[in-house]
């Protein structure tokens, strides 16, 4: 008898076939990473508006100045809507985020909406720059570093690859961006030290920004690596006589990145944010030098906006790693359950 | 005549003489057995062939020619012991067995092999597209035999390939190997610890202890009238076996 003909059972496979969607692993892994998303966008943006409540004293008067007459010092407050209960201001916050109104910059009196759209550009550029070019240096150095240092070979290699890097790893990518401007701005004269007028401009603060995340990068890679040219898979890979190219990036490869993708969405969000300093060494026109401006002038609603889009590109990224680890290793999902 | 042959094989790592001065025929057609403790040498014996193994003496030979340890022909192949890591778990069993055939083939003629090597180790072609990831351990195991058969080759080394099977699932791939005997008239070296599966496949069967061939012979002589008192104590081991006199 098919099931079609009975009414019980078609009842029953139409419950099944909705549990069904919930039973599959992509279904719960979207929902849970959906509910942590909205949760750490809350978190994010009750933070951003919390900052300038908790800022000791008043702000605008900090922002005017302590000669600022009382009148403007409340006018200017009633325009900002500071004088209302906090509930409402933070329902008018929230209603502003949804129409893309970020208030009005206290110190140039223009939406600061305009001006996160003109500076955002160039901090997007230098930090996708950065991190293609930690990539682009990070992938062949530590695939080349696991082939020479495999099953214990390449012992001063190995020593000094890691020697290296754990020094350059540790340098802060901003005093590095300081040396580079000394050796190649100042004393040697072959690249421009401020703005991003030309290409030639982004070479020195992309390469300050690149250069730790490489060097850790490649050093994830690399034990990865060696891990990976030790399993079975390798060896029947040799075993097939396969070019040793296939075998390192065919096989090799592809099973030593999760840990350097995971990696690397931390990398690519702790380059955003240290955007702040090196955009300041390099005098960058981007949201980082934006943002040192708006605290030292007291513009808070422009500080306020610049850490909520800061924070918000933290969290896109995390969010695509989850979901590129997920493609990746499909089993990093199921486990979570 | 494609006998697959190792004479005065000498294996060391450093001061470690691993195999040495090993003489071995894995005659056309025929499962020979290769048995021995752990550590005795016998995988190393057996990737020494395939070139995973420095040979410090000695020479293997196919057919009376070198095994060849570069370019692509590779009329020897190897199928490992953990069907579990044997496989790169990235790739889709379809594509682990497609890499292993020779080159110059169309997609489409790659794709038909791929489906009558797995209908050959009875495993449903539709299983092309999964990852090692959704099959079982008997099923790995037989994908990697086609794989190991995709290749042609004239001789497989097949290394402690049921130690990692369930003992029903063990039967399931020896009969294969039996059957691919039989049908392709394929040459087996047959390594593994466990006499009674060695006794099931092969024809001839080698004792090897610490790097050294101690006996070998036709299975039901060596197994059944040892000369050796090592392969007489290996027998003995044999749980519920009493040992012969």
């Amino acid at each position: 008898m098919s099931s079609t003909a009975n009414p019980v059972l078609e009842t029953a496979s139409g419950d099944e076939s909705g549990t069904g969607l919930l039973r599959r692993p992509w279904t719960r892994f979207a929902l849970r990473r959906l509910v942590r998303l909205l949760v750490s966008v809350w978190v994010l943006v009750t933070a951003s508006f919390a900052m300038i409540h908790l800022m000791p004293g008043d702000p605008v008067r900090a922002a005017l100045g302590p000669t600022a007459p009382a009148a403007l010092v409340e006018a200017r407050r009633h325009a900002l809507g500071l004088d209302e209960p906090l509930l409402v201001q933070y329902v008018h916050y929230l209603g502003g985020l949804f129409t893309g109104d970020l208030g009005t910059s206290l110190s140039a009196q223009l939406p600061v909406s305009d001006i996160v759209a003109q500076r955002l550009p160039a901090t997007l550029t230098l930090t996708v720059l950065a991190f293609a070019a930690a990539v682009v240096i990070a992938v062949p150095l530590g695939v080349t570093m696991g082939v020479l240092t495999r099953g214990g070979r390449g012992r001063r290699t190995e020593l000094a690859f890691t020697t290296t890097s754990v020094v350059l790893g540790t340098i802060p990518d901003f005093l590095i961006g300081v040396g580079l401007v000394a050796v190649f701005g100042v004393h040697l004269g072959w690249l421009p030290v401020a703005g991003n007028a030309t290409p030639s401009a982004h070479i020195l603060p992309v390469v300050a920004m690149a250069i730790g995340p490489a060097v850790i990068l490649a050093r994830i890679l690399r034990v990865e690596m060696v891990g990976v040219l030790e399993s079975d898979f390798i060896r029947t890979a040799r075993a097939k006589r396969l070019p040793a190219r296939t075998v390192y990036f065919r096989h090799a490869l592809p099973n030593a990145v999760t840990a350097a993708l995971t990696l690397s969405g931390l990398i690519l969000s702790a380059m955003a944010v240290g955007t702040v300093l090196v955009e300041n060494v390099f005098a960058w026109p981007g949201l980082g030098r934006t943002i040192v401006d708006s605290i030292l002038t007291k513009d808070y609603p422009v500080a306020q906006a610049i850490v909520l889009v800061y924070g918000a590109g933290v969290l896109l990224v995390n969010s695509a790693v989850d979901v590129a680890l997920a493609l990746l290793d499909p089993r990093s999902m199921i486990r979570e359950d | 005549m494609s006998d697959l042959r190792w004479q005065d094989v000498t294996v060391r790592y450093g001061r470690h003489v691993v195999v040495d001065r090993v003489d071995l025929t894995v005659p056309e057609g025929r499962i020979v057995g290769l048995v021995g403790e752990s550590g005795s040498g016998k995988s190393t014996l057996a990737r020494a062939a395939v070139g995973l193994a420095p040979v410090h003496g000695g020479t293997i030979t196919l057919g009376g020619a070198p095994v060849p340890t570069s370019g692509r022909r590779r009329p020897l192949q190897m199928v490992f012991q953990d069907p579990y890591a044997s496989l790169d778990p990235r790739m889709t069993v379809g594509d682990s067995v497609a890499e292993a055939m020779p080159p110059g083939r169309s997609r489409q003629q790659r794709r038909a092999e791929v489906e009558r090597l797995l209908e050959l180790v009875h495993v449903d072609p539709a299983r092309a597209r999964t990852r090692p990831g959704g099959l079982s351990g008997g099923q790995r195991q037989r994908v990697a035999i086609a794989r190991a058969l995709a290749a042609r080759p004239r001789v497989v080394i097949a290394d402690e390939i049921t130690s990692a099977l369930d003992v029903s699932i063990q039967g399931v791939v020896l009969n294969l190997l039996r059957e691919l005997r039989r049908d392709l008239g394929l040459s087996i070296l047959f390594i593994s610890h466990n006499l009674a599966v060695v006794r099931y496949v092969a024809s001839h069967v080698a004792v090897m202890r610490a790097g050294r061939i101690v006996e070998q012979g036709p299975t039901e002589r060596v197994l059944g009238h040892p000369n050796h008192d090592y392969t007489r104590t290996l027998l003995a081991a044999v749980p519920g076996r009493r040992s012969q006199p």
